[in-house]
């Protein structure tokens, strides 16, 4: 019961429910973020279950603040509890920590990415698997700052997490680039080095641009240079669902399905075209 | 190299407060200047999506006090009361004790008791799905069975009093029952929470209904909720008070001692 193949989804948000529900659009998937459905019962769980029988769901975490160096037990009982009860096609969090000391700090906080993270985040992500008894997808994370204790990139740091606990990617292009704008470095050659078979599902997003740089915000369509992303990523052979992820300043819903129809064409474009198959060594 | 426990805590210690931002910055690459503003970015998100989560919680007393105002208490309270959670929907139960104690807010004195309210209706909003009893629930019951029974109400039923009139200020933010100009303060009010399918509603209560449910909730049976209620307005009426409830679906099952 897996979501279809590059089928594209979208971010579904309550202000949405009513028109989705209506309208019955086109879509391959839709995706929540997990935590707003953590309910015994109510209308948000009442209108996933809706949405649940019109499409497979890909469940999105933001709580589970895998890189923390204290576990929250009860929080992944819980997404185990959703998942019973929903079903869903795909299960992803984010490559971040948020919580230490008993106080979380509800935020996708980044982390030097050393040996030592490494093995955190390793067993972390083996324990959740084993108790969802399913693969999770991991996000890239777009992060503001970088760490002098960093001993790889964020790529190869993902690469080795995926072998070490076969985990799948969420490959978010637009965290991905906005990391790029931010830091100077070059997005593909992050697609170079991030295992291609291992991706599970792509996240499409806008971001804005400030004085500090850009800030993933999920406020806006998707830019040029992201598009250009997808087009390389599809290139190389990644068949993974895509997500177009929008969260704050929601358009109408018209507006989020131009966006899926775009990601569509690039994929027919690029099936039409060459497609090359991805070959990735594990180095550990 | 920092131990990842530790580079955690100063990484916490720089979102707690700028002034915890000297241990951290060593451990940043790049320039400081923008690294010291990016650090910032991520103090005022973490604040930002704990402040946003409050506002959904409690959205009257948001209107009552104007949003920013909102904002600045809901900051106060992070910073006495920090999210322990990952859902974010569970943080704020502890908001309306803070409410009690603060200073600035003691201008408006039934702050405290909307809050509350809006707690009970935030978490009767996500309570399991039940299907209320309906009247079959009490036939064939004899007065001795009756007496004994004990009421389990339908999930999110609560019961808040105040010595505001707190469900009429509640309802006339949903555009609801009184006119807000119409609201007397020199009264008090108990109001009852329950949920109507997914819609959660609020009404005012008299004080000897209050008291039964109160008395019921707490495990005593039928017979002596009775008997309380009657000790509080001795014309009170059972059969009227359960007939409502039972209208209304606050009710879910008996269950009766077997002896």
């Amino acid at each position: 019961m897996s979501a279809h193949v590059t089928a594209t989804g979208i971010g579904l948000r309550q202000p949405h429910y009513a028109a989705v529900f209506e309208r019955r659009p086109a879509l391959g998937f839709v995706e929540v973020h997990s935590e707003n459905f953590f309910h015994a019962g109510g209308a948000s769980i009442g209108a996933l279950e809706r949405a649940r029988a019109l499409y497979p769901v890909s469940l999105h975490g933001v709580g589970l603040a895998l890189a923390s160096v204290d576990d929250d037990a009860d929080h992944l009982e819980r997404l185990v509890a959703l998942a019973d009860r929903i079903e869903p096609a795909l299960v992803s969090e984010h490559l971040c920590w948020g919580r230490i000391d008993g106080r979380h700090y509800n935020d996708l906080l980044p982390f030097p990415y050393t040996g030592e993270a490494l093995s955190r985040v390793a067993a972390r992500v083996s324990a959740v698997q084993d108790r969802l008894k399913r693969p999770l997808l991991i996000e890239n994370l777009s992060a503001y700052v970088r760490f002098r204790d960093s001993e790889m990139s964020e790529a190869d740091f993902l690469a080795e997490l995926v072998c070490l606990t076969g985990c799948g990617l969420l490959l978010d292009l637009n965290n991905l680039y906005v990391n790029a704008c931010n830091f100077g470095d070059d997005a593909f050659d992050a697609l170079d080095r991030l295992p291609m078979h291992a991706v599970g599902e792509l996240h499409l997003a806008g971001h804005a641009v400030t004085e500090h740089g850009l800030i993933d915000t999920h406020g806006s369509r998707v830019c040029e240079e992201v598009w250009s992303l997808l087009r390389a990523v599809r290139q190389r052979g990644v068949q993974a669902p895509a997500l177009i992820e929008w969260d704050t300043d929601l358009p109408p819903l018209d507006l989020l399905l131009d966006e899926v129809a775009r990601a569509g064409r690039i994929h027919a474009e690029v099936r039409a075209g060459d497609s090359r198959t991805p070959a990735h060594d594990c180095v550990a | 190299m920092t131990a990842l426990p530790e580079f955690q805590r100063r990484f916490a210690a720089a979102l707690d407060s700028a002034a915890g931002e000297a241990a951290m910055l060593p451990l940043l690459a790049g320039d400081e200047a923008r690294a010291r503003a990016l650090l910032a970015v991520y103090r005022g998100n973490s604040a930002a999506n704990v402040i946003a989560a409050l506002r959904l919680a409690y959205p009257v007393c948001a209107q009552i006090t104007g949003d920013d105002y909102f904002d600045a208490l809901a900051r106060r309270y992070r910073d006495a009361v920090p999210s322990s959670d990952g859902d974010l929907n569970r943080y704020g139960a502890s908001f309306a004790d803070f409410l009690d104690g603060f200073e600035p807010v003691r201008a408006l004195p039934y702050l405290p008791d909307v809050a509350r309210l809006e707690w009970a209706v935030h978490t009767a909003s996500t309570a399991a799905d039940a299907q209320p009893a309906d009247a079959s629930l009490f036939t064939g019951l004899d007065i001795d069975a009756l007496a004994g029974a004990q009421l389990r109400f339908t999930p999110g039923f609560a019961l808040c009093s105040s010595a505001w009139p707190v469900a009429d200020i509640w309802l006339a933010h949903q555009g609801e029952g009184r006119a807000l100009d119409d609201i007397r303060l020199d009264h008090g009010q108990h109001a009852q929470v329950w949920r109507e399918g997914w819609r959660v509603r609020v009404a005012p209560l008299d004080a000897a209904t209050c008291v039964l449910w109160t008395a019921l909730q707490g495990g005593a049976c039928l017979g002596e909720a009775w008997t309380r209620a009657g000790e509080c307005d001795a014309g009170f009426d059972l059969g009227a008070a359960i007939g409502d409830a039972l209208d209304r679906g606050c009710l879910l099952a008996l269950h009766i001692e077997r002896t």
